[in-house]
């Protein structure tokens, strides 16, 4: 299925319905919860909460140019205003026991993500938006709250951590 | 190894019961709704109280300051095609859903906070306006259907008080006769340095009427927080005070029906 959740939505490609926008981009966006809280049941429900959001305003929300990234901005927001949060060190679940494993070393995957959950939470929202999504910081800047120059240094800085436990990782800045 | 890959291959088992999903964003999203219509017909410091159980969201381009806690994320009421021609007595919330309707259609954004008067004598309206563009706190919007009396004596001009205390003053001649006066004041004693409004108003002789709308960069029901201008523009304001149809006795009988859905502020 084409991932709507980084391309510009032209009048075209507007979702026709709620539904048909929650199953285009939902794996995308539960994905991207993960890498932000660490822990499934918190993506889940910071998920769900996102697309509440977008459906009580989805007059204005199915008019924007990319209805995926301005719900994307709402997960966002809702990661950093939770004050709920706690830091998570419990490894990732699965979504469902027969969905085939990626290729890739599984040990490096579950590391990530628990190397991802030490950052401070803004560190880590720059560095999924930047890197996962490869948002130009101007607009890593606007969903985070940040200047642009403080999104650089965040980033940096939090690369510079992650890289301690893999030194082979590169960024593409 | 690229971190956009370790970060993909970290997640690419992850996927969601997407049709489950659907159906249960909805559904909350309906509760949501249903909540933000009720908190727009109380004072803020309810509105907080529910809001710091509910645990908001933010929505996106929200700033700082106090008005956090007044929902203003309520869209404009709905009133599909041409309008009739037909009218019916004005009410003040007759007026809140002609603003609405008549700022949606120059700006995108939310709503909220109405609160409103309407007498024999005039009509008064305010809304808090947070624009889909830009970043900071809602801002406030206000009309007021007033005898022209109050605008003193024709020829109306941009002489005396107002260039005492306004700026950037202009006044012109509409075709059909009307005058359109339309200034700014800044750094307000009441609302302090940093806030903004812009005005527009017409001046009708014949209908002896006065229609002033203005905006601001601040909620005045907050303690703080500013947005870099006004939530509408000078040129948005004159859009909205222009509409023909407005009047001090009767409003097109579409926006008097969709007033009596919205839920006015009493305070």
């Amino acid at each position: 299925m084409t991932d709507l959740l980084d391309e510009p939505v032209t009048a075209v490609r507007r979702p026709e319905s709620f539904e048909e926008f929650v199953v285009a981009t939902g794996d995308r966006m539960l994905r991207t919860a993960v890498l932000l809280t660490g822990n499934r049941q918190l993506a889940e429900d910071l998920v769900q909460s996102a697309y509440a959001q977008a459906f009580a305003r989805w007059r204005l929300v199915s008019r924007a140019d990319n209805p995926a990234a301005y719900t994307r901005a709402i997960l966002t927001r809702l990661f950093l205003a939770d004050r709920r949060r706690k830091r998570v060190r419990e490894l990732p679940l699965l979504a469902r026991a027969d969905t085939p494993a990626s290729s890739g070393d599984p040990s490096l995957r579950l590391s990530l993500i628990d190397a991802l959950a030490t950052l401070a939470p803004t560190d880590r929202a720059v560095l999924v938006l930047r890197y996962f999504h490869d948002l130009p910081v101007a607009e890593v800047a606007d969903q985070t709250g940040l200047s642009e120059s403080a999104c650089r240094t965040r980033a940096s800085r939090a690369l510079a951590r992650l890289r301690t436990h893999f030194p082979d990782l590169a960024d593409e800045a | 190894m690229m971190l956009h890959d370790s970060l993909d291959h970290a997640v690419a088992d992850v996927s969601a019961d997407l049709p489950a999903l659907a159906v249960a964003s909805r559904n909350q999203g309906l509760s949501i709704r249903r909540r933000r219509r009720a908190l727009a017909a109380v004072g803020s410091v309810a509105a907080a109280t529910v809001l710091a159980i509910g645990a908001y969201a933010l929505a996106p381009g929200v700033g700082g300051g106090a008005d956090r806690g007044i929902a203003t994320d309520l869209a404009a009421p709905v009133v599909s095609g041409r309008l009739s021609g037909a009218t019916a007595p004005i009410t003040a919330r007759g007026v809140a859903a002609a603003l609405a309707v008549s700022v949606d259609g120059v700006a995108d954004g939310t709503f909220g906070r109405f609160q409103g008067d309407a007498s024999v004598r005039d009509a008064s309206v305010a809304l808090l306006f947070e624009p889909e563009a830009g970043s900071g706190p809602a801002g406030q919007v206000f009309i007021n259907l007033q005898p022209i009396v109050m605008a003193g004596r024709a020829p109306y001009t941009c002489d005396g008080y107002l260039e005492d205390y306004l700026t950037d003053c202009k006044v012109r001649r509409l075709p059909n006769g009307d005058t359109l006066r339309t200034y700014r004041e800044d750094d307000d004693t009441e609302f302090g340095a940093g806030s903004q409004r812009v005005v527009a108003e017409v001046l009708r002789p014949e209908q002896r009427l006065r229609v002033l709308v203005f905006a601001m960069n601040t909620n005045p029901w907050a303690d703080g927080g500013f947005r870099e201008r006004p939530v509408l523009t000078t040129e948005q304001l004159t859009t909205i005070a222009t509409r023909p149809w407005w009047s001090r006795k009767q409003l097109p009988v579409e926006y008097v029906e969709a007033g009596e859905h919205l839920d006015l502020y009493e305070g």
